[in-house]
């Protein structure tokens, strides 16, 4: 096997998955075709070499269906020889096209491959695209299906998180991206999205909600107790009896937001870099992918992070930054509790609960981030998870070169 | 219900022993349900097999133009034969045996609705189960104006599913959303209500009834059904492309797990069938699914427990709450409390006991746990749920058959008292059924496994194993 690095990484700035969202307008496959653009550009990309684009999507119907990879790649005038295809692994898409794209790399079968991740979820919401798990009943049945709320809401009822830990969580993630945007820490990494006549769209992350406290948060009504109150809380105690109920405590503060979105990702091995020009500036040590209870859904993380340390023969220890994406407030309290992370290491500029968590874009999104932290920092290794759908966990161990 | 007057059997007349079949001078076919020896029409293998040789002759029938269904007694169908639907679990029959046996009343059903001749219902009364899934089956349902008629699929109640068409048709009348509810529910609505959701099409006087439908067949209604035409699609879509489909079966499935716990198979093959069989285009396909459902239903006890004790017994018994042996609920009460309390004793959190209670479809908490905390997850389970769950149920059936070894209990007693004076689940057919379900000599090592695991107070007594060559009823 042969090493995969990162040799570069560049986001569209998240809008709000509204009508009235700054990238509305904009469809997924411009969406993802301007951040393709942006990656050529920035390194004067010779896409003849590109071998596949892998674009993760969550939600891949209609105007994000057929192989959106192979779509924005003929939008953004990529060469015809590169192929592109779509991936779906929920909300770890986006990591999962980066994952697929290393094992390409390491196994020699490409030399240079853009991952990539798009969600547009003011123009195709999520839950679009159906799927057996939660709706066909005999399934949703066997596994207790319930809601993603109602599972973050199950984690914290089992682990004991109050309302207040989960706003106050929530409430750090608001204060440190507005004080990562306002220091710059996105600057080189997120590129503007303009309109069909050049006209600026948004240069920013648009949900970001910089005055948002512990109090304010409290004030807002949980989501997930009239839903909850359907069936869902009881299918969800049958396999969990320990519980009297299920505390409603997930708010739309203390989850993450509704976005549109697309990243892209520039992987490869030493020599490609080398002909290109470019220098790479992470090796991607290890990925994995587990299952886990699909009813309780989002505990994947740490048996994911267990995994990939194994895989690189490293320990917890061995890891400078965490990046989990803040699906909910649980998910990441959890995760902490259980590898013993502190506050301090992880998530450190903020997350989907203040920049929004475009479904299949946003893998790749907190890949880049974790890269551009670790080298601010000047630190070694990172370690990005996320928690995913269907009861499953999907994690990358990356080291700055 | 009168026949139509001044009308007169032609030479076409065929004889049925279930049907009074008669065409009248103007074209049009009379087919009357009238079920030898009953009071009211109930469903008979052989009106199963009689309904698809009058499609076929209707279809042969160059001087026949249309036909009018009716019931040629009072009232219009009452439904399938229970005492004989109860019997299906003892035949042991394997599954494709049941799914052959099952079939044939939905194809008749179907033989009618393609006959190629227009086929309108005179629905002169209350229409249940099988009854409803035969007028559903025709292309035009004209039904009395009277709020005593009730109309409805009761077979989720009986441990059963309409296995007639009534989970295909219905959603291709009305959509997914309301027929689910109706047969989820069970419940009946009367031919006003049904005509404002369009299971009904024209509601008329009892004198109006038979020639309202006869008028609608002269006027050249259509031989065929909707959803056998041409780019059919089901009112309010019916495929996972569409979230409001996706939602409503989201729902669904966790009502039926929270009220039903698992412990009922029925309801959730109600759902599979509705949502398997309108994703297929074809209905003929639906209709398979439906029936592989409804045979799979038949072989499974649960349906034969609930129809035996809740139905056949407790109407011949005429059985009321109060009739309830109340020694034995008190005994079976202090033993579930006792249970109950051994696990308490075991360190089982009283959160887990109440919620195995639950899960097992005990109706009331044990006494004494009438409050839980929740406890944390960070302590390892140490238990065993599905155990807990079946412990709290033996514990009850095994006191009630030590009763019964010394023969001092009747068991259909004992069933109706615990069902329907206790809180013992209604799936289980009681606390005698229970054990004959399992089969006592099963049932007796099932209490010798706990017994060595958890005590001797699970430990049958000679007497009770020295009747264990009893089998069932």
């Amino acid at each position: 096997m042969r090493d995969a690095y990162i040799f570069d990484h560049v986001r569209t700035p998240r809008g709000k998955g509204r009508p009235d969202g700054a990238l509305h307008t904009v469809s997924p496959v411009n969406l993802l075709a301007q951040s393709l653009t942006h990656l050529r550009e920035r390194n004067d990309l010779d896409t003849t070499l590109v071998e596949d684009v892998i674009a993760g999507c969550g939600s891949p119907i209609g105007e994000q269906g057929s192989a959106i990879g192979r779509s924005a790649a003929l939008a953004a005038d990529y060469a015809q020889s590169t192929p592109g295809q779509q991936i779906h692994r929920f909300c770890s898409s986006g990591l999962e096209a980066v994952n697929l794209a290393a094992a390409k790399v390491a196994s020699e079968q490409c030399d240079l491959v853009v991952a990539s991740g798009v969600e547009s979820m003011s123009r195709i919401p999520i839950g679009s695209s159906g799927g057996a798990w939660s709706s066909d009943p005999e399934l949703a049945d066997k596994i207790h299906f319930v809601p993603q709320g109602i599972a973050a809401d199950l984690i914290a009822s089992l682990h004991r998180h109050s309302r207040g830990d989960l706003d106050r969580y929530a409430a750090a993630s608001q204060q440190r991206a507005a004080h990562a945007w306002d220091d710059g820490r996105f600057d080189g990494s997120v590129a503007p999205v303009v309109d069909e006549i050049g006209n600026l769209l948004l240069n920013k992350d648009e949900a970001i909600r910089s005055g948002t406290s512990q109090e304010s948060l409290g004030k807002l009504k949980p989501v997930f107790a009239e839903l909850g109150k359907m069936g869902f809380d009881q299918q969800a105690i049958l396999k969990y009896p320990q519980l009297d109920s299920i505390d409603h405590v997930h708010t739309a503060g203390n989850s993450s937001g509704i976005v549109d979105g697309a990243a892209t990702a520039l992987i490869g091995n030493a020599e490609m870099g080398e002909r290109l020009g470019i220098k790479p500036r992470a090796r991607i040590r290890s990925c994995a992918s587990v299952g886990t209870d699909p009813t309780i859904m989002l505990t994947g993380p740490t048996p994911s992070a267990r995994i990939a340390l194994e895989k690189a023969k490293m320990s917890r220890s061995d890891i400078d930054l965490f990046e989990l994406n803040e699906a909910f407030a649980s998910v990441v309290l959890l995760f902490m509790e259980e590898l013993n992370i502190p506050h301090e290491q992880i998530n450190v500029n903020g997350g989907s609960i203040a920049m929004g968590h475009p479904i299949g874009a946003t893998g790749v999104m907190i890949l880049g981030t974790a890269l551009d932290e670790l080298e601010r920092r000047g630190q070694g290794t990172a370690l990005v998870n996320l928690c995913v759908g269907a009861g499953m966990g999907t994690a990358t161990i990356i080291e700055r070169l | 219900m009168n026949k139509p007057m001044g009308k007169t059997a032609n030479d076409s007349n065929i004889s049925f022993k279930t049907i009074q079949y008669r065409v009248a001078d103007n074209g049009v076919a009379f087919i009357g349900i009238d079920v030898p020896d009953r009071d009211v029409n109930i469903l008979t293998p052989q009106l199963h097999v009689e309904l698809g040789e009058v499609a076929a002759q209707l279809a042969s029938d160059d001087s026949v133009s249309g036909a009018v269904l009716h019931s040629a007694k009072q009232g219009f169908m009452a439904g399938g034969d229970l005492k004989r639907i109860v019997n299906y679990y003892a035949l042991d029959r394997t599954a494709a045996e049941a799914y052959e046996q099952s079939r044939t009343f939905s194809q008749s059903l179907r033989q009618l609705e393609t006959c190629g001749k227009p086929v309108a219902v005179a629905v002169n009364g209350t229409a249940m189960g099988g009854g409803l899934e035969m007028a559903l089956a025709c292309h035009y349902r004209v039904a009395i104006d009277d709020d005593e008629i009730l109309l409805g699929l009761p077979e989720v109640t009986l441990g059963l599913i309409p296995g007639a068409g009534g989970t295909q048709r219905l959603p291709r009348l009305i959509g997914l959303k309301e027929a689910t509810s109706m047969i989820l529910d069970g419940t009946a609505i009367s031919p006003a209500r049904a005509l404002e959701l369009g299971i009904v099409d024209e509601l008329a006087t009892p004198d109006e009834l038979l020639n309202t439908a006869e008028r609608w067949v002269l006027a050249n209604g259509r031989p065929d059904q909707p959803w056998d035409r041409r780019g059919f699609r089901i009112p309010g879509g019916s495929k996972l492309n569409d979230m409001n489909v996706g939602r409503l079966f989201q729902i669904q499935t966790a009502k039926v797990g929270a009220q039903y716990r698992h412990n009922y198979p029925a309801p959730i093959a109600a759902l599979r069938a509705l949502f398997n069989g309108t994703t297929v285009n074809s209905i003929d396909q639906g209709l398979r699914i439906e029936t592989r459902e409804f045979s799979a239903l038949t072989r499974d006890p649960v349906a034969r427990n609930i129809i035996r004790t809740l139905f056949i017994n407790k109407r011949e018994r005429k059985f009321r709450k109060g009739d309830a042996d109340s020694a034995l609920l008190e005994l079976c009460e202090q033993a579930y409390a006792d249970e109950a309390q051994r696990m308490l004793d075991q360190g089982v959190p009283r959160a887990v006991i109440r919620n195995a209670a639950w899960a097992a479809g005990m109706k009331d908490h044990p006494a004494g746990l009438e409050a839980a905390e929740t406890t944390s997850a960070k302590e390892p389970a140490s238990y065993d749920f599905a155990q807990l769950k079946q412990r709290l149920l033996a514990i009850q059936s095994l006191v009630a058959a030590e009763r019964w070894s010394r023969e001092q209990l009747d068991p259909v007693t004992a069933d109706l008292s615990t069902v329907l004076g206790g809180g013992f689940p209604s799936y289980t057919g009681g606390v005698m059924s229970y054990v004959s379900t399992m089969g006592l000599p099963k049932f007796i090592a099932h209490c010798d496994r706990f017994a060595d695991e958890l005590g001797e107070h699970f430990r049958p007594s000679d007497e009770l194993r020295a009747r264990s060559d009893y089998q069932d009823r």
